[in-house]
């Protein structure tokens, strides 16, 4: 495969998966932006980076689905930042697609490995 | 976001916005240009400049820790962040569709302020009742007092407004009217008893006369 083909997989893989990604995220405790987009590239190994233009956006859809739900939270002696949480939509939402992906990626597996089974 | 090298750190007091932390952040010039091209309600505008200049300001604090000088820090910041792509994501979500279309006709915003002022009016009038019913009577009887007096109504004004209209503009009289007024000399009275040319100065010969 040609990088550019990998760049083009790697894109739509990610596309694919980031709703997932931040919802998984979410369903464990609240954070805000920042904190998400680290935690997705530390725990992918710098695999997969979400930055500004592409992680706020995403946040606002889910957001606007009614799937999270942010809210401005203040602590003394610091900038006040917006948190967000899963919603009890975006449990059922997340519960669906991880179901989903477990199956999609079953069935790449299959296909993958076919020849070596 | 834009070329780097074109990227200026702020010069003295940042730029007082809507928003709070917003107005602190030197991202905000920035975010807001490229945010300029949806319809945002400015508040929720004003929000995203926030927690994204946080973002940025969050990031920017990581690569100095890392080792590199503010300006190294802004400048990769920068590289990492591309706006136009912000823009078109954020483009098709209905937070950036709210916000009235902006309105270069001044015709226009004349006419939507009226709207939204007669919409006020109703709004109130319905409010308080009691106030609407005493307010309307006594309006209403104010009209029936007067309406015999008008000069526009009464038989004998037809000719007063005849000779009007050869003076000037009278709001109850049609062009047609005015037209054929400027051919009727005979009934031109005598400048003392002409009456007043607009509304304006008929309310003023009324009160004086009173």
């Amino acid at each position: 495969m040609t990088d550019i083909d990998s760049r083009a997989l790697d894109r739509e893989l990610k596309r694919g998966s980031a709703e997932l990604l931040i919802l998984s995220l979410l369903d464990a405790r609240a954070r805000h932006g920042y904190d998400l987009s680290k935690l997705i590239h530390s725990r992918s190994g710098g695999q997969l980076s979400f930055h500004v233009d592409s992680l706020y956006p995403l946040l606002y859809r889910l957001e606007e689905r009614g799937w999270i739900k942010g809210t401005w939270v203040e602590k003394s002696g610091e900038r006040r930042r917006r948190y967000y949480r899963v919603t009890v939509e975006g449990r059922r939402v997340l519960a669906r697609q991880r179901k989903t992906w477990a199956a999609f990626v079953e069935a790449v597996r299959r296909v993958t490995g076919g020849e070596h089974v | 976001m834009s070329d780097p090298s074109t990227f200026r750190e702020p010069q003295g007091r940042p730029e007082r916005v809507e928003g709070r932390a917003e107005a602190r952040s030197d991202w905000a010039p920035e975010l807001r240009a490229r945010l300029s091209s949806l319809r945002l309600v400015l508040a929720r505008e004003a929000e995203i400049i926030e927690e994204l200049s946080q973002h940025l300001d969050d990031r920017r604090q990581e690569l100095i820790a890392g080792g590199a000088s503010r300006e190294q820090a802004t400048r990769m910041v920068l590289d990492e962040f591309h706006a136009d792509r912000l823009a078109r994501y954020l483009a098709p979500l209905r937070q950036s569709r709210l916000a009235p279309a902006a309105e270069s006709s001044s015709t226009h915003i004349l006419f939507g302020g009226l709207v939204a002022d007669l919409r006020q009016a109703v709004r109130e009038l319905r409010a308080a009742p009691g106030f609407t019913v005493v307010a309307s009577w006594c309006w209403l009887s104010a009209s029936a007092r007067r309406r015999p007096s008008s000069p526009w109504s009464t038989p004998s004004c037809s000719a007063r407004c005849r000779s009007t209209s050869t003076i000037g503009w009278s709001p109850s009289v049609s062009g047609a009217r005015r037209a054929r007024a400027t051919r009727a000399t005979t009934l031109t009275p005598s400048p003392a008893s002409r009456p007043p040319t607009t509304w304006i100065g008929w309310l003023n010969s009324r009160c004086s006369s009173q």
